[in-house]
């Protein structure tokens, strides 16, 4: 269950090396540390991602995500 | 620190919603609106009133203006002011042992589990936040408290991980001192140097694999990722049991954790010491009576091993600093369960003693400015520092009368085997290691009050006080 959700995190978002932001990868591995419960989450997570990419999201979840 | 005027804490900087201040023996705290709104709310909730009962938490009240002894110009700068119940000398994680590290750990762990699972988070996890009273760990750091966003991931993991659990990791896999890496950098061993210190077998290791390797993959892809990855895991739903799956995996993760103490020098000395036991008996009854006669409130041992006259002397007075520079000796003290609670193990080298660091170099401070001994016992030690350390004889009790009025030192001669193999392999340039000179160094700042030989001579106990 685990390997599943580190796939989905490791492919949701575009790759970037710039200066570090201390928290953003601990974050995003709380989700696969959370077990069975962050399934969910982390699917969430790729289909919101995979909608935005193909401009199908609705305009008030791309503007939730830019806050 | 004059102890008659208001200090401000100085390490207390971090946190912008409050700041502490010492006036007399009493510490307070000023905070903001938020912080004092926050507090208030804690205060209500039944869970935090049991960590309050049961000493997890240090004893804190709000308290008025009319009540607050501190300047009107520290007053304005806050909403409001707690008191917290004072600590007796503050201590720091690279002065700890192995297992007062991993209690602190559970500490902080306990600590959150409760807060999130009453809807409240710790805003931080820094084992500084965390002191040593009696014996038992107590968190320190009220403000850090904060009532938990929905949606909201626990922001102290990743400063958990660098600070408690990578220099666990460090101790319990791979059997090095984690205590020069926290020296080293005030915010620990980060993600990146640990990724390089746990190599490719290491990933084998339990909690490796996920806590060290994939949070340093997680960094390096998405550190300077510009995604607000706070709103989109709160949009996907992410929530507390899964902040609650993690911290309960991090326990049993730090329960399993163990160290098995090898390869000490001195950590059998009490086994082994080369006196007879009348001679050993003499001794225990030199520091007895000398303690007992002058009355000391605080009593440093300075090279404690595993605490004998420690012992002795927190029977007698109120706090007990025991200092080696012997790891497994000072865990064999914390860990004995007759240990009594007025003793506080460190692990402190005397040679390269604990810094005054961190910003400008007072965050964190050294020893001498969070304890002052009343009386200090300084017993088989000066061997050591003179001939391994090659500290001057002279400067040594230069610094010992800095230090303390009431001295108990031994003079162990060069006939005893454990100088004998000191000097084995070294060119012996220390003449200024004699009693003759010893004495005449003592004399410079005390009266010998009394003095005792043992082993036939070749060790000498001198009990000193200040005219």
């Amino acid at each position: 269950m685990r390997i599943f959700t580190t796939i989905l995190l490791l492919f949701i978002f575009s790759d970037a090396i710039a200066y570090l932001d201390p928290g953003t990868g601990s974050m995003l591995l709380q989700v696969i540390l959370g077990g069975v419960a962050a399934v969910a989450v982390a699917i969430k997570l790729y289909w919101h991602k995979l909608r935005a990419a193909l401009g199908m999201a609705r305009k008030e979840e791309t503007e939730d995500e830019s806050v | 620190m004059n102890k008659r005027t208001t200090a401000v804490n100085a390490g207390s900087f971090r946190d912008r919603d409050g700041r502490v201040y010492h006036f007399q023996e009493r510490v307070f705290r000023g905070m903001s609106e938020s912080a004092l709104r926050n507090f208030r709310q804690l205060q209500e909730q039944s869970f935090y009133a049991k960590l309050a009962k049961s000493g997890k938490v240090i004893g804190s009240r709000e308290i008025s203006a009319k009540e607050n002894p501190l300047p009107s110009d520290v007053k304005a700068q806050w909403a409001g002011f707690l008191e917290h119940d004072p600590v007796a000398v503050i201590s720091y994680p690279y002065e700890w042992t192995f297992s007062m590290l991993k209690a602190a750990a559970s500490l902080q762990l306990h600590l959150v589990e409760h807060a999130v699972s009453n809807g409240f988070t710790l805003k931080d996890a820094s084992p500084y936040n965390i002191q040593f009273v009696n014996g038992n760990t107590v968190f320190i750091d009220i403000p850090s408290f904060e009532p938990l966003q929905q949606g909201e991931p626990w922001s102290g993991y990743r400063q958990f991980c660098e600070m408690y659990l990578f220099p666990l990791f460090l101790q319990a896999y791979k059997g090095c001192n984690f205590q020069p890496f926290m020296r080293g950098a005030i915010d620990g061993v980060d993600v990146q140097t640990a990724s390089t210190l746990f190599g490719f077998r290491d990933r084998f290791r339990k909690g490796v694999l996920s806590h060290v390797w994939l949070q340093s993959k997680l960094d390096r892809r998405y550190g300077g990722s510009s995604e607000n990855i706070r709103s989109s895991l709160k949009s996907a739903g992410f929530n507390r049991e899964l902040i609650l799956a993690n911290v309960r995996k991090l326990q049993k993760l730090v329960h399993r954790l163990g160290w098995e103490a090898s390869g000490s020098e001195w950590g059998d000395y009490a086994e082994f010491h080369n006196y007879s036991d009348v001679d050993h008996l003499r001794k225990e009854d030199f520091v007895r009576d000398v303690i007992t006669a002058e009355k000391p409130d605080t009593v440093w041992d300075i090279g404690c091993n595993t605490g004998q006259f420690s012992r002795i002397a927190a029977a007698l007075c109120r706090q007990v600093v025991a200092t080696d520079i012997d790891h497994v000796a000072v865990e064999r003290l914390y860990l004995d369960e007759n240990t009594p609670g007025n003793i506080l193990p460190l692990v402190h080298n005397v040679a390269d003693p604990s810094p005054n660091w961190g910003w400008r170099n007072c965050e964190r401070s050294d020893l001498q400015s969070r304890s002052r001994p009343d009386l200090v016992l300084c017993l088989a030690l000066i061997h050591h520092l003179v001939i391994s350390a090659n500290i001057p004889l002279g400067e040594l009790i230069d610094w010992l009368a800095g230090l303390t009025d009431k001295l108990v030192i031994e003079y162990v001669s060069r006939k005893d085997d454990k100088v004998k193999a000191l000097l084995r392999n070294k060119k012996d340039k220390y003449q200024d290691y004699s009693r003759e000179s010893l004495e005449a160094n003592l004399k410079r700042y005390f009266e010998i009050r009394q003095q005792q030989e043992m082993n036939n001579g070749d060790r000498t106990l001198y009990s000193c006080v200040k005219p």
